[in-house]
C-alpha cells in the first residue's frame, strides 16, 4: 500500500537567485479575503492621507540666490544638473542643480537680464535693456575678458529663445529678429507689428516655428522658414508667456495676464482648447513638463501652480512665506523637479511631485508606491479622499483673494443673468470661456479658404 | 542718414546744373537723398511692415553702387534705364527692398545694405536679381567707363574714398561684379564728357520723380499681397505642424506613456523611423538597388529580411529538435514513434493515391477494419485497466468486479450490434402510422442514433396528431367515418409511401376504387362555380382563413345546400360533390345518429366542416383550433350558460370532450385559479403590508423614551420631596403627514438617510464615467494582490505616465509611425 505524503518542492519557495525575494505563496480564494472594496477603499484614503503626510515640495534655494530679483531662468537642455539664471542687476549665475551651489556668476549687461537661452553646445545667450545680446562660454570659467561674443541690437531686448537643432537664435524687442550665432547682423526680421514684443519661443518640435507675444496683447506665430509671421491672436488683455507643448506640435500654452493660461491650437486660434484658472493675479510665466502632461505657472500672486494639462484647476499650489512675485518658472528636464525664480532674488527648487522621493526604492516599494497611486487614482471621486488630497494650506492673502474672485466673479454672472433675463432672447447669447478672452485672429479660415 | 523732403529731391539737380566740376559729388548727395526720400517715404505710412535700418556703413556700400550707376547712366542710354525699371519692379517682395522705389539704384543700394548685414542664403533669389540689375550696369559700365577713371582720379584728388574695393565683411557676392570691371577695362574707354552725364542724370532724376507715385500707389497693393503671403504661408505652416496629428492622437489615446518616447539621439532614430515608415509619405519610396538592379522599396527588403530570418529560426529549432530526438534511447518511444511514422507514410500514400481507386478502396476497407478492431477490443481485458485489475487481484472486492463485468457486457452488446448492423440489410426506414412502436423496438445501426430516433419520434408525434385529428373528425361527424376512408383512400392516391402501412393491400384497392370514382367525376361535368372556388381556394394563404371562415359561418344556415356545404376544402371539393362521397356522408349519419341528437349532428357537421377548411387551406398541422364562435354556439346548443366556469359537471366535461381542439384550456384554467386561492387561502397580503406600513411610520416619527432611572428619587425621610415621577425624552422622528410616501398606497418608503454609506458615495457621476453603472463598474474588480495574479496587479497598477529617472526628456524631433 501506497502512503501519500504532503511534500513540496522548494523551488516553489526559493528564490531562483539570490538576489530574488523569496517568493510567497498566495491563496486567492476570495472566501479568505473579504469585503475587498472596503479594505480597498480604506487603503486608499490612508495612502491620501500619507500623500499630504509627505507632501514636502521645497527642495532649497540654490546657493544664496541673486541681490536683485530673478527675472529670467534658463535649463540646459542635454544636461539635468546645470541651469542659468539671471538678476535685474545684471548678473547671470550658473548653477549646479545637485548640490544647488553657484557654479560662477558675472555680470553680463548693463541693467536688467531679460532672456536667457543654451545653445546647442552648451552656452549661454543672454540679453538685457542693454541693447546686447552675449554669448557666454559657460564652460570656460573665466569671464573677466567679457562675453566670447556680443550682436549688438537698436532697441533693449526682452526676450531670446534658441533653436534646437540650427545654430539660430530669435530675439524680441520692438521686433522680433533671426540671428544666425556666426553673423553680427540680425538676419531676418519677422514681426508683425511695431509694438514691443515681450517674449519669444521656439517649438521644440515642429522647429521652424516661433511664437511671440506683444505688449499690443498679441500673439503672433511666425515661421522662420518663410521668414514671416503668419499668423496673430489678439487677446483682451496681454500674454506674459507662451511656451510649446513638447510632444504636441502644435499645441502651446499662453500665461495670460487675466489671471489665466489658455492652451491654443496653432492650427485654429479662435478658440482655446482649455483654460486654467486658480490663479489670483497675473500669470507671469509658464512651463510645460518634458512629458508634456503638466505645466507649472507662476504668478504675481506669489504662487506657483501646477496643473494637468486636461484639467482646469490646479492639482498644487506651491508657496513660501518668503517667496515674493514670481517671475519665471521652469521645469527640469526630467520632470522630476520645478525652478522658480522671484523677484526678492532666489532661485527655487521644488519637487514637481509633493510627496515624491527620489531616492532608489526597492521593487517592493515601488510596487508599493503604484498600488497607492491606482487606489488613489480609483477612489478619487469618494468625498472623503477627495477633501483630503484637495486640501491646501493658503496663505492669508492668497485665500482671502480667491474668495474675493470668487464673489466679484458671481456677481458679475449675476448682473449679466440678470441683464440677460430683462434682455430680448438671443440679444446676449452667453459667451464660451474658452473664447471669451479672443478678440480677434489677423488671418481668418474662410479667409483662408477663399 | 539726412531726411529730405520729397520736395527738395530737385534740389541737387540744380547744384549740378551749376557747378559741374562737382557734379559727381552732388549726384552722390541726391543718390543718397533719394535713398532717405525712398525711406521716408517707407516711414511715413504707418504699416506693420518691416523696418529697414541703415547704419553707418550702409553709405560706404551705397558709394560703390553709385558708382557705378552713374557710370551706367553716363552714356546717356535712357531706354535701357527705363528697362532696368520695370524689371526692377517685378522682383519678388523682400521685406525692405520692395518698399523702396523700383529704381535700380535702389534696388542695388538696398541690396547691398541688406548685403552688409549678411543676408542669408533664402534671400538669393532677389539677390540674384538684384545682383543682375546690378551687373547689368556694370556691363553697360565697363563698354564705355572712359570717364570712370577720370572720376576717380578726381575723387583722389579730392581726398574722398573711391570704395571699389569691398570690405571684407561685405560677402562674395559683390566679388563677381568686381571680377567683371576692372581698372584696365575702364581705361580702355575715355571718351564722353560730364556735360552730357549730368544731363542725363536729370533726366533720370525726374523720371524718378514721376516714378514714385506709381510706388505709393502699389503699397497699396503691397498690403493685400502681404496679407495673401501670409494667409499662404499660414496655411504652409499649419500643415507641416499637422503631420504631428497621428503621433499626437496615438500618445493621447496610449495607455502608458514611456519617457523618453524616443531613444536620447533622437534625431537618428526618427530619421531612421521616418525612412521606413513615412518613407512612402514624405518623398515617394526610399529605394534600395538590388544586386540585379531591381528596385526594392525598404519595407520590402525589410519583409524579406524578416522572412529570411524566420525561415533560419525554424530550420535552426527543426534542427535541434531532430538532435534531441535521436539521442532518445527508449524502446517504448522507439516503438510509438515508428507507428507514429507507418500512420504518417499510410497517410502519405494516401494522399498520393487519391487519384487511383484501388488504393483508396483498400485504405477505405483497412480504415474499417481497424474501427470495427477497436470497437471490439475496447470492452474486452486488454485494457490497461483491466490488465491492472488482474494484476493486483483487484477483482476480487465486488464493486471492481461488478464494474469489469458491466465493461465486458457492454461489449458483447456493441459486439452484438455491430453484427445485428451488418446482418440488416436497409430497408424501407420510414415507419409508417401503425408500425411506429415495432420500428422503434428494432432500431439498430442508424436508426438507433439520437438525431434518427428524435425524427423518428417528432414523426410519429405527427401521425398520431393526425390520427387524432381523424379521431376526433369521426367522433364529431357523426356518419362520416365513411367519408374518413375516402379520405384516406385519398391520401394513399397522393402518397405512395403509405402503402407499405399493414393493411396496406386493401386500401390500395380502396384507393384504385376511389381511383375510378375519381376519374369518373372528372369525367363527370363539374359546375363552373365549383371550380373557381376550388382555384380561390388553393390560391389564398393562410391570410384569407379568416373570410373563410366568415364564408363558413355565413353558409351555415343554409348548408344542408349542396353549394354552400363544399365550401372551401380541395379535397372535399374532389370527394363531397360526387354521389359517392355524399352517399357516404349520409350513411355515417344515420350510423352516428344513435349516439347523438340529429339536429346537434348538422349543426357540428356544419361546424366541423368550416373547420377542416381551415385547417386544409392553413398549414395542414393543428394549428389554431379555438374559435370563439364555436364555443358560444356549443353553449347554447346545450343551454347551461349559468353554469360558472369553476363547476365542472358531468355536460361540460362532455362537451369538452365533444370539443377536444379548442376549449381544453378554459376549465383547467379555473381550476388552477381556484387551487392557488385555496393554497394560500390564509394569506392576506394587502392587510399585512399596511400594517407594515403603519409600523413604519410609527417607527419612524415622533417617539418618546421613557428615561426615568429605577430608584432615582425614591428617598425617604424627614423633609423629602416628592419624587418627580416620570423623566420623559422626546425624540423627534419624521412627521407623518410629511413622509414622502403618505400618499402613495402601495409603497413604503424609508426616509432615513444613511449617514454610513454617505460617506463611500460619490455626490455625482465622476468626469469621464457616463452612467452610475460605468463608475460602479470601474469600481467593481479589486486591484490589491490578495485578489488578483501578480500579472494582474501590476498591469492594473502600473502609472500612465512612466519617466526613466535620471534622463533628459527630450521633445518628439520627428512624428513616428510605430
Amino acid at each position: 500500500m501506497k502512503v501519500k505524503t504532503l511534500s513540496r518542492s522548494s523551488d516553489v519557495y526559493l528564490p531562483a537567485r539570490n538576489c530574488e525575494v523569496s517568493r510567497l505563496p498566495r491563496n486567492l480564494d476570495p472566501e479568505l479575503h473579504p469585503f475587498e472594496r472596503a479594505r480597498e477603499y480604506t487603503r486608499a484614503l490612508n495612502a491620501t492621507k500619507l500623500e499630504r503626510v509627505f507632501a514636502a515640495p521645497f527642495v532649497g534655494q540654490l546657493g544664496n540666490g541673486h541681490i536683485d530679483g530673478v527675472y529670467c531662468i534658463a535649463k540646459h537642455t542635454r544636461r539635468l544638473n546645470s541651469a542659468a539664471s539671471g538678476s535685474g542687476d545684471g548678473v547671470i549665475k550658473y548653477w549646479d542643480l545637485s548640490s544647488r551651489e553657484e557654479v560662477e556668476s558675472f555680470t553680463a549687461h548693463r541693467g536688467i537680464v531679460k532672456g536667457l537661452a543654451v545653445t546647442l553646445d552648451g552656452n549661454l545667450l543672454s540679453c538685457g535693456m542693454d541693447n546686447t545680446v552675449k554669448l557666454w562660454d559657460v564652460m570656460n570659467t573665466d569671464h573677466s575678458g567679457g562675453p566670447s561674443k556680443t550682436f549688438l541690437g537698436s532697441s533693449g531686448f526682452t526676450g531670446i529663445d534658441h533653436h534646437r537643432s540650427n545654430p539660430v537664435f530669435v530675439t524680441s524687442s520692438n521686433a522680433v529678429q533671426l540671428w544666425d550665432e556666426n553673423r553680427s547682423k540680425p538676419t531676418a526680421d519677422l514681426s508683425w507689428g511695431a509694438d514691443n514684443v515681450n517674449t519669444v519661443k521656439f517649438n521644440q518640435t515642429e522647429q521652424s516655428i516661433v511664437a511671440s507675444t506683444g505688449s499690443d496683447r498679441s500673439i503672433v506665430i511666425h515661421d522662420i522658414r518663410s521668414k514671416a509671421p503668419v499668423q496673430k491672436l489678439v487677446t483682451l488683455m496681454r500674454t506674459n508667456a507662451v511656451c510649446w507643448n513638447p510632444i504636441e506640435a502644435f499645441n502651446f500654452a499662453a500665461a495670460n495676464e487675466d489671471h489665466n493660461v489658455y492652451l491654443y491650437d496653432m492650427r485654429n486660434l479662435t478658440r482655446s482648447l482649455n483654460v486654467y484658472k486658480d490663479h489670483v493675479s497675473a500669470v507671469m510665466d509658464v512651463d510645460f513638463s518634458p512629458t508634456g502632461q503638466e505645466l507649472v505657472t507662476g504668478s504675481y500672486d506669489k504662487t506657483l501652480r501646477i496643473y494637468r494639462v486636461n484639467e482646469g484647476h490646479s492639482r498644487d499650489i506651491y508657496h513660501t512665506k518668503r517667496m515674493q512675485r514670481i517671475f519665471c518658472v521652469r521645469f527640469t528636464m526630467d520632470t522630476k523637479y520645478i525652478m522658480s525664480g522671484s523677484d526678492e532674488g532666489n532661485v527655487r527648487l521644488w519637487r514637481a511631485d509633493a510627496a515624491s522621493r527620489s531616492n532608489v526604492k526597492s521593487a517592493r516599494e515601488r510596487s508599493k508606491l503604484e498600488y497607492d497611486a491606482a487606489l488613489k487614482e480609483r477612489y478619487k471621486n469618494m468625498p472623503e479622499i477627495r477633501r483630503i488630497s484637495r486640501h491646501r494650506h493658503l496663505p492669508k492673502p492668497i485665500k482671502t483673494a480667491s474668495e474675493t474672485k470668487r464673489i466679484e466673479l458671481a456677481s458679475i454672472k449675476r448682473k449679466e443673468d440678470n441683464m440677460r433675463r430683462r434682455s430680448k432672447k438671443g440679444t446676449m447669447p452667453y459667451a464660451k470661456e474658452r473664447e471669451k478672452q479672443i478678440i480677434g485672429v489677423a488671418i481668418r479660415e474662410a479667409e483662408n479658404k477663399g | 542718414m539726412v531726411t529730405v523732403n520729397k520736395s527738395d529731391a530737385k534740389r541737387p539737380d540744380v547744384v549740378a546744373k551749376k557747378k559741374l566740376e562737382n557734379a559727381l559729388r552732388q549726384v552722390e548727395v541726391a543718390e543718397n537723398v533719394d535713398n532717405s526720400d525712398s525711406e521716408d517715404s517707407f516711414l511715413g505710412v504707418p504699416d506693420d511692415d518691416v523696418d529697414e535700418r541703415s547704419d553707418g556703413e550702409d553709405d560706404v556700400d551705397l558709394d560703390i553702387v553709385d558708382e557705378s550707376r552713374v557710370l551706367a547712366s553716363g552714356d546717356g542710354e535712357d531706354d535701357s534705364d527705363d528697362k532696368d525699371e520695370p524689371d526692377d519692379d517685378e522682383t519678388p517682395s523682400f521685406s525692405g527692398v520692395s518698399d523702396t522705389e523700383g529704381s535700380t539704384h535702389l534696388t542695388t543700394a538696398t541690396f547691398s545694405d541688406i548685403e552688409s548685414d549678411s543676408v542669408p542664403s533664402d534671400l538669393e533669389e532677389e539677390e540674384d536679381d538684384a545682383m543682375k540689375s546690378l551687373q547689368k550696369a556694370i556691363e553697360k559700365a565697363s563698354q564705355k567707363p572712359a570717364e570712370d577713371v577720370i572720376t576717380i582720379r578726381k575723387r583722389r584728388k579730392l581726398g574722398l574714398p573711391t570704395h571699389f574695393a569691398p570690405t571684407v565683411d561685405d560677402s562674395e557676392d559683390v566679388m563677381p561684379a568686381k571680377k567683371k570691371v576692372t581698372l584696365d577695362d575702364i581705361r580702355a574707354h575715355t571718351s564722353s564728357s560730364f556735360g552730357t552725364r549730368s544731363l542725363a542724370r536729370l533726366d533720370e532724376l525726374e523720371k524718378r520723380s514721376k516714378g514714385k507715385s506709381e510706388v505709393v500707389k502699389s503699397r497699396l497693393g503691397r498690403r493685400l499681397e502681404v496679407r495673401v503671403d501670409r494667409a499662404a504661408a499660414y496655411e504652409i505652416a499649419k500643415e507641416e505642424v499637422g503631420k504631428w496629428e497621428d503621433t499626437v492622437k496615438r500618445n493621447r489615446e496610449a495607455e502608458h506613456l514611456e519617457f523618453p518616447l524616443q531613444r536620447s539621439d533622437g534625431a537618428a532614430t526618427a530619421d531612421i523611423t521616418g525612412a521606413l515608415d513615412l518613407g512612402d509619405e514624405l518623398d515617394g519610396e526610399k529605394l534600395v538597388h538590388g544586386l540585379e538592379g531591381r528596385e526594392f522599396s525598404l519595407a520590402e527588403v525589410a519583409a524579406r529580411r524578416n522572412e529570411l530570418r524566420r525561415m533560419r529560426e525554424l530550420m535552426f529549432r527543426e534542427e535541434m529538435k531532430a538532435k534531441r530526438v535521436k539521442r532518445i534511447k527508449s524502446k517504448t518511444y522507439r516503438k510509438i514513434h515508428k507507428r507514429e511514422r507507418e500512420r504518417a507514410q499510410e497517410i502519405a500514400a494516401q494522399l498520393e493515391g487519391e487519384s487511383g481507386d484501388e488504393n483508396n478502396e483498400g485504405s477505405y476497407e483497412r480504415l474499417v477494419k481497424r474501427a470495427r478492431e477497436r470497437m471490439e477490443l475496447r470492452h474486452k481485458n486488454t485494457s490497461d485497466w483491466a490488465r491492472d485489475v488482474k494484476r493486483m487481484n483487484l477483482h476480487k472486492s465486488k464493486g471492481t468486479r461488478d464494474e469489469l463485468e458491466q465493461m465486458l457486457r457492454r461489449g458483447e452488446d456493441l459486439v452484438r450490434k455491430i453484427e445485428g448492423d451488418d446482418n440488416e440489410i436497409s430497408g424501407d426506414d420510414l415507419p409508417s402510422i401503425n408500425d411506429d412502436e415495432e420500428a422503434t423496438d428494432e432500431a439498430s445501426g442508424i436508426m438507433a442514433m439520437k438525431f434518427m430516433r428524435e425524427a423518428e419520434e417528432r414523426l410519429r408525434k405527427r401521425n398520431k396528431e393526425s390520427i387524432d385529428e381523424l379521431r376526433r373528425m369521426e367522433d364529431g361527424l357523426d356518419g362520416e367515418t365513411e367519408q374518413e376512408d375516402t379520405d384516406s383512400a385519398v391520401k394513399i392516391i397522393n402518397e405512395g409511401r403509405r402503402r407499405y402501412a399493414p393493411g396496406a393491400q386493401k386500401s390500395k384497392e380502396a384507393a384504385e376504387e376511389s381511383v375510378e370514382q375519381s376519374n369518373q367525376e372528372d369525367d363527370a361535368p363539374v359546375p363552373l362555380e365549383r371550380k373557381m372556388a376550388s382555384i380561390a381556394v388553393k390560391d389564398a394563404g393562410p391570410a384569407s382563413t379568416i373570410s373563410k371562415k366568415l364564408m363558413s359561418k355565413k353558409g351555415e344556415p343554409r348548408n344542408d345546400g349542396p353549394k354552400s356545404s363544399k365550401t372551401s376544402n380541395p379535397w372535399m371539393l374532389d370527394v363531397e360533390p360526387g354521389s359517392v362521397a355524399k352517399g357516404a356522408s349520409v350513411l355515417s349519419l344515420s350510423k352516428e345518429s344513435t349516439r347523438f341528437a340529429k339536429t346537434e349532428a348538422k349543426l357540428k357537421r356544419s361546424l366541423k366542416k368550416a373547420k377542416k377548411a381551415v385547417q386544409a387551406v392553413g398549414d395542414g398541422e393543428a394549428e389554431v383550433r379555438i374559435d370563439i364562435n364555436q364555443i358560444l354556439q356549443v353553449r347554447d346548443v346545450h343551454g347551461d350558460p349559468d353554469a360558472g366556469p369553476n363547476f365542472v359537471n358531468v355536460e361540460d366535461s362532455h362537451v369538452m370532450m365533444v370539443h377536444k381542439g379548442g376549449r381544453r384550456a378554459k376549465p383547467a384554467e379555473f381550476q388552477q385559479r381556484e387551487l392557488v386561492k385555496r393554497a394560500f387561502a390564509g394569506d392576506d397580503v394587502v392587510r399585512e403590508f399596511n400594517e407594515e406600513k403603519q409600523r413604519t411610520v410609527e417607527d419612524e416619527g415622533d417617539k418618546e423614551v421613557d428615561v426615568t432611572l429605577p430608584g432615582w428619587g425614591s428617598w425617604t425621610g424627614k423633609g423629602v420631596r416628592k419624587p418627580q415621577k416620570k423623566f420623559i425624552q422626546k425624540i423627534e422622528g419624521i412627521n407623518p403627514k410629511n413622509r414622502q410616501d403618505a400618499k402613495l398606497k402601495n409603497v413604503i418608503i424609508n426616509e432615513k438617510a444613511v449617514k454610513k454609506s454617505a460617506k463611500y458615495t460619490a455626490g455625482a457621476v465622476p468626469f469621464p464615467y457616463e452612467t452610475r453603472e460605468q463608475y460602479e463598474r470601474s469600481l467593481r474588480m479589486p486591484i490589491g494582490k490578495q485578489w488578483s495574479t501578480q500579472t494582474t496587479v501590476q498591469r492594473l497598477t502600473k502609472p500612465k505616465v512612466i519617466v526613466k529617472p535620471g534622463v533628459v526628456v527630450e521633445p518628439l524631433s520627428a512624428p513616428f509611425a510605430t
